[in-house]
């Protein structure tokens, strides 16, 4: 860089212009900020936006969220038919399905489905691919509990003993021989 | 010190237990100046920055969240406790801050000590401070603390100097360093302060201002006690009752800070001429110092609020950055401030 007698002056001229763009810079953000000081209060753009949760005043309900929030998952067991495409593309593991024949044949009887909220990342992609859009993301976000167990939410219709599944076969077949078409 | 005596005779106390009152003085000065001075700015910086930033702020621990310096210090005194090689960082400390009681200016004759070169004693006070803060970096085991405490002393040796011609340019209008006659020199209306007397003046309020928060480490020139890289420097290894002593102490010269720019440049405890006469008149002395202790203790708090509302909108510095402000601008911009001010008054003598 070619340094001459005028480049003290360049230089120089930079030093001052650089103060004047940091002071006027520091003047533009008071500026910008101090409204939210001395403003009135009543404006909600410089009301305080701090939830203060669980205050019941000043919270945000259930009702409050927007409509696709994607709360705590809950699976409608009429109409879900066990196809297991949640529990396939769930990226990390967190429903448990065990399904068996029913009374009914065409219907499934989902037996487990068990989701276990401590893995679920609310992600909602097994509401995404359900068929019968019997699985939905409700808006409850409170879920504390005392155990980690008490985590694991089941849906489904329980365990079938051996008698009743003998039964069930049973019926099943009784109602095939009436309707041999089926 | 008259001021005093006027006040704690009124009050019915005597000076005979030379030990007892000087336990009692120590006690007096850590309860009733350092940890309430503190308490409150430390809530008024948290509850000014939170308005500004359209947050809540402490709002849980009392009324409006008063207690909340409380409630911290009752918190971090059951966290930590004191490590053998700290104690001398302690003595030291304190025996800082209580010197800056001696010099503290809050109202007429309130002084205890009121010398010729009175308006330095502050300024050697924060630099013994800044040692202080070296000497507990340097006191940790890790290189962090180090790093924090070397880095706190370039930055405060950087910022003395500006601060230093501040207020020897000042000292060109009151004639001497005195708080009497600093104060004496300025009057009640604004635009007999300092602050106002000359151009050059008007900018070395700021500078003043600016070098003395890079001294006591406070945002956005606290580079050595911020710095991310180092893990907060001196306060790297720190935990309970350290935490609240730094903080309190960084809080406290804060005060400090902004009291001595209140009486060097705004006019300090100066109240209308009227009014001595009607104090004097209805036979209450103590009183009239308590309107000028209101007084000084209204600028102190609009200067410490415009310099936390300043605080919150500047970006940090790094610490290199901030030795490089305090040297590249500060310090030349106060030096051609003093010659300014002669200048001035050398052109308003020579008309």
């Amino acid at each position: 860089m070619k340094s001459s007698f005028f480049s003290v002056f360049s230089i120089l001229g930079r030093y001052f212009v650089a103060l004047y763009k940091s002071f006027t810079s520091i003047t533009t953000a008071v500026k910008a900020t101090l409204p939210y000081l001395i403003g009135s209060r009543s404006r909600d753009v410089r009301r305080e936006i701090t939830e203060q949760y669980p205050d019941p005043v000043s919270s945000r309900t259930p009702e409050d969220l927007p409509a696709r929030s994607r709360g705590h998952l809950f699976n409608d067991i009429e109409k879900c038919t066990g196809c297991g495409d949640c529990e396939k593309v769930c990226p990390v593991n967190c429903i448990s399905i065990e399904t068996e024949m029913g009374p009914d044949p065409q219907k499934t009887w989902v037996a487990v489905f068990d989701i276990d909220q401590s893995r679920c990342v609310y992600c909602g992609l097994c509401t995404d691919v359900c068929p019968p859009q019997s699985i939905v993301n409700t808006h409850q976000f409170e879920g504390a509990v005392y155990q980690l167990e008490d985590l694991v939410m089941s849906f489904g219709r329980g365990r079938v003993t051996f008698e009743q599944r003998q039964k069930w076969d049973e019926m099943r077949r009784v109602s095939q021989l009436e309707e041999p078409n089926l | 010190m008259s001021g005093w005596n006027d006040v704690l005779h009124q009050a019915g106390f005597s000076f005979e237990n030379e030990l007892l009152t000087g336990v009692a003085a120590i006690l007096i000065l850590f309860f009733a100046l350092m940890i309430p001075v503190s308490a409150l700015f430390s809530y008024v910086d948290r509850k000014i920055s939170a308005d500004l930033q359209a947050r809540v702020g402490p709002n849980r621990a009392g009324p409006a969240g008063l207690f909340q310096p409380l409630s911290d210090l009752i918190k971090l005194l059951q966290k930590g406790n004191l490590k053998s090689g700290r104690w001398l960082w302690l003595v030291l400390q304190t025996a800082v801050l209580f010197s800056s009681a001696v010099c503290l200016p809050i109202a007429s004759q309130m002084a205890l000590v009121d010398v010729e070169m009175s308006a330095f004693l502050p300024l050697f006070i924060l630099l013994a401070y800044a040692i202080t803060v070296m000497v507990l970096g340097l006191s940790q085991h890790t290189i962090s603390g180090w790093l924090g405490g070397v880095r706190v002393a370039s930055q405060v040796l950087a910022a003395s100097f500006p601060a230093f011609i501040a207020i020897l340019s000042l000292g060109l209008y009151a004639k001497t360093f005195s708080w009497t006659e600093i104060v004496a020199s300025q009057g009640f209306s604004p635009l007999s302060w300092h602050l106002f007397r000359d151009p050059f003046l008007f900018f070395q309020f700021p500078i003043f201002v600016v070098s003395g928060l890079a001294i006591v480490g406070l945002s956005p020139v606290d580079g050595g006690q911020s710095a991310f890289d180092i893990q907060g420097g001196v306060s790297s290894e720190f935990s309970g009752f350290q935490v609240v002593l730094l903080r309190l102490t960084k809080q406290y010269a804060f005060y400090f800070w902004c009291l001595i720019a209140t009486v060097l440049f705004l006019g300090g405890w100066a109240v209308p001429n009227k009014s001595e006469g009607f104090f004097d008149s209805l036979g209450l002395v103590g009183q009239h110092r308590a309107v000028e202790f209101i007084v000084l203790h209204l600028k102190v708090f609009a200067l410490a609020i415009g310099v936390i509302v300043v605080s919150r909108v500047t970006p940090r510095l790094r610490s290199d950055q901030v030795t490089d402000f305090v040297w590249k601008v500060l310090s030349p911009m106060s030096l051609m401030g003093f010659a300014g001010s002669l200048l001035v008054l050398a052109w308003r003598a020579a008309s």
